[in-house]
Parts: C-alpha cells; structure tokens; sequence
C-alpha cells in the first residue's frame, strides 16, 4: 500500500506593495477585506475553477486543506495532493482579486512536511514584526520620549512570541 | 541573478518629446521597489515607440527622476555602462526600446548605420504585427534588434513557424513572453496561453524570456511563481528558470556587443583613472583592455 502524499505550501496573500506591509492592527489605513481560513479555501477553489476549469477544480475537492491562516499577517499553510500542486500554486499566481480587492499571492516555501513550512512561516512573520517595529521605533524617536520607545519594545517581544506559539501550535 | 527585463513606461512617453506624468510614475517606482523586494537585482524600463523612431523619442529619458535605490546604467559616466557596477543591494536599471512594426519600411531605424540613436538604449526589441515583419526581424535584417517580443493578448492570425523562429534562434534573439497579459482578464488569458504556448514549442524552450509587462507593483510576481507558472505552457523548470537568468543575461550582452563592440570581436575600454593618478601608481594600468 503507497501512502497518499501531499505538499504543503506556504504563502501569504499581499494587500499593499510590500513596502507598507505592516503586521495586524496596526496596518495603515487602506481598506481591505478581513479573511478566514474558510474564505482563503473558497477564494483557492474559484481560482481552480477559473484557470483549470471543472477538471481542474475536481482535483483538489478532497485532500486540500487549509492548516493555518492569520488574518494579522494573512500568512497561509495549505495542505495539497503532490499531483498537484504546480497547478494549485499556478492558480494562485495567477490571483488578481480577492473579493474585488487587488491583491497579489506570494509563495513563501514548498515542503513535504509541514514542519518546514511552520519554520518559513514563523520567519517570514519575525521579518514583518520587525520590520514593523523599526518604523514604529522611528516613529517614536522623532515624537520623542523613551517610554515610548521601551514600550514598543514590550509590544516587540510580545509579538514575536504570539506569532511563533501560534504557528507551532498546528497539529503535524 | 533574476531580470525582468520589461517594466512598462507609460503610452506617453512613447511619442517623441515624451512626458511621465507623476502619477504614473508614482506607480512605476512603486513597482521597481516591488521588483528588488521579489529580489531581482535587473529590471528594463520600457519605452513603447510606434512606427518610426527620431532622436526626439529620447528626451523622456532625461525626466526621469532619480531613486535612492536604482541605478540608472545610462546615467554612468564612467567606463561603458555594464562595467560600471551598481552598489550592492542596488537595483539596476536598463532602458529598452520596444518597437511596434507593421511596416517593413520603418524597420530601417533599427539598423545601426541607419539611426544612432538606437545605439543609446541598452535593449532593443521588436514587436512585429504581421508575418512579414517577423519573418524580417527573425531572418536578422536590422541588426540592432536583441528580443523579438509579440504581442500575447491577441489573436496573431499566423502560425509561429519552426522555419522562422529557428531563424531567431541562429541569431541568438530572445523571444519574449510577458505574463502580464495572463494577469488581465479570462479572454487575454485564454489567447496569452494559446500564443506563450506556441512559442514554447517551436522554440522547444531555448531563448525564451520571462518579463513581467507590469506598470504598477502589482503587475509583478516572486521569480520562482513565474518559474512555476512555466508548467502551465509545458515548459519545464530548468528551461523556465533560464528564461529568467541566464537566457535574460544573455539578451543584455547581446545588446552589449551590439553596441559598445566592433562586430562582436573588439571592445575598448575607457581607462577610469585621471592620468595624474596613475603616475604616482607603480604599476602600469593597461589603459585598453582588449576583449575577444
């Protein structure tokens, strides 16, 4: 008996040009939709749909799976048959709209197992969180006061931690 | 080590004495940062010019301001312009003339002896609109030409045939597939397909080229998708991949040797130093550097 094999695919679906990118409630102004891990599912399907066809939208009814999406950072861990996944991964790039709003895909890691993928994701999120807080930082220094500044400190680490215990908390 | 050698400049800067609006522009740098984020370290801007191209076609480049992170390669003063190295982490910049023919007469423009000032751009392709052209362009009548860029959102209304295109191969031109087209809506998609795909199979995937056509950051995708999109036009990885490296490399040296060589055989080198300099410098620099 061959086990079922399947690719796991990490990506994170991008709003704003990647230089307004700013982790979670802090995100700067622009509207754009909130999603869930059902929407991101859905929005996959369609895609299927409209590139592959019912063919194509056939392949990937059963055994894809959505194993962690966060709305903060809109990072997505999907689980996907390995017959197909270059299809699946075409039918993201090729995502121009989510629900109407622009947005563009970007696949972060392909792996066999999801353990690899948690390690990109919980990279790539570091590098967001960062990279927030340096703007932040900045922000603060030229309002002045160094409470401020410890204090997005505080919100620095707080945030690193969440986001690497959430993405570790996924059952393998 | 990725390029993208199509960064489209807006239809206004197509015309002679053209103009960038700031809008426009707004959306063009956004997309040049986007492009050193997905971690291309080459983009080509592209000015569209229909018909004949006049010296005039031209002046749009000098309005074009600057950016912290990009380096101009027509703005290098020193040396010839590939030598002249960006910094690291720098984004550099080439400028690329794309040239939409319906007219074999036209074509003379893109003839080295026959317009100069082709010589001034670092890319010269052409969009060919009927058989005839093409076949000019393959059969390497206007030697100024380096990429062979048809249109993938329309209807061609010809086969890409074996016996032409092979003809482009000879010449080392590169064909170009932009999948901006394949961004748009379902119709483009469907003829972007049909067309990408023809070329992928007479070209058997040799000199293919990857370009984006975006002119707002969105436009762009992270190398590795498109090399994976590659998959739908049966285009295997490695064959993909290089029509981002190293097939990209090679269209930029093509339009190097056209350009700064005698027939491909000789370049000179400008010596960069002041003379003063080199005197106090024990050793003797070579003040040409002969290449073969």
């Amino acid at each position: 008996m061959v086990r079922f094999k399947h690719r796991y695919l990490c990506f994170e679906i991008q709003f704003h040009p990647a230089a307004e990118q700013t982790p979670g409630h802090q995100r700067t102004g622009q509207k754009q939709p909130v999603l869930t891990s059902k929407a991101v599912l859905h929005m996959i399907k369609d895609q299927m749909q409209v590139n592959f066809g019912d063919s194509g939208a056939g392949h990937i009814v059963s055994g894809t799976q959505v194993k962690y999406f966060s709305s903060r950072t809109n990072m997505c861990i999907l689980k996907v048959p390995r017959d197909h996944y270059q299809m699946i991964w075409s039918a993201l790039t090729l995502t121009t709209h989510i629900s109407r709003a622009p947005c563009m895909i970007r696949m972060w890691h392909v792996s066999g197992t999801i353990k690899k993928c948690q390690q990109a994701a919980i990279k790539v999120d570091r590098r967001l969180i960062l990279e927030w807080h340096r703007q932040q930082q900045t922000m603060a220094k030229q309002g002045g006061g160094a409470a401020l500044v410890s204090s997005t400190d505080n919100v620095l680490t707080g945030a690193l931690k969440e986001s690497e215990k959430d993405i570790s908390a996924l059952d393998m | 080590m990725f390029y993208d050698l199509n960064i489209q400049l807006p239809d206004s800067a197509g015309k002679p004495g053209g103009h960038i609006s700031s809008q426009d522009w707004a959306q063009i740098a956004q997309a040049l940062e986007q492009a050193r984020h997905f971690g291309y370290e080459t983009v080509a801007l592209n000015q569209v010019v229909h018909g004949k191209l006049t010296p005039a076609h031209l002046k749009v480049w000098s309005t074009i301001p600057q950016l912290p992170f990009a380096h101009y390669t027509w703005e290098a003063t020193t040396g010839n312009r590939l030598t002249s190295k960006p910094k690291r982490g720098q984004l550099q910049v080439l400028r690329r003339l794309t040239n939409v023919l319906s007219e074999g007469a036209h074509g003379h423009a893109l003839t080295s002896n026959g317009n100069p000032s082709v010589l001034d751009y670092d890319l010269v392709a052409v969009r060919p609109e009927n058989e005839k052209i093409l076949f000019a362009a393959c059969n390497g009548s206007w030697d100024s030409v380096d990429i062979i860029s048809l249109d993938m959102a329309v209807r061609w209304g010809f086969f890409a045939k074996h016996k032409t295109i092979g003809l482009a191969l000879q010449h080392q031109y590169a064909l170009e597939i932009s999948y901006g087209e394949a961004l748009a809506d379902s119709a483009s998609r469907r003829q972007w397909v049909s067309n990408a795909s023809s070329i992928v199979r007479v070209t058997k995937g040799r000199n293919v080229l990857w370009t984006s056509a975006a002119s707002r950051p969105f436009g762009l995708r992270a190398p590795y998708d498109i090399v994976n999109l590659g998959g739908i036009l049966q285009l295997n990885g490695d064959l993909s991949k290089r029509a981002m490296t190293s097939n990209a490399r090679a269209a930029v040296m093509h339009g190097y040797t056209r350009r700064e060589t005698l027939r491909a055989v000789a370049a000179v080198e400008e010596a960069v130093e002041d003379m003063a300099e080199e005197e106090e410098a024990e050793p003797q620099r070579k003040k040409q550097k002969v290449a073969a």
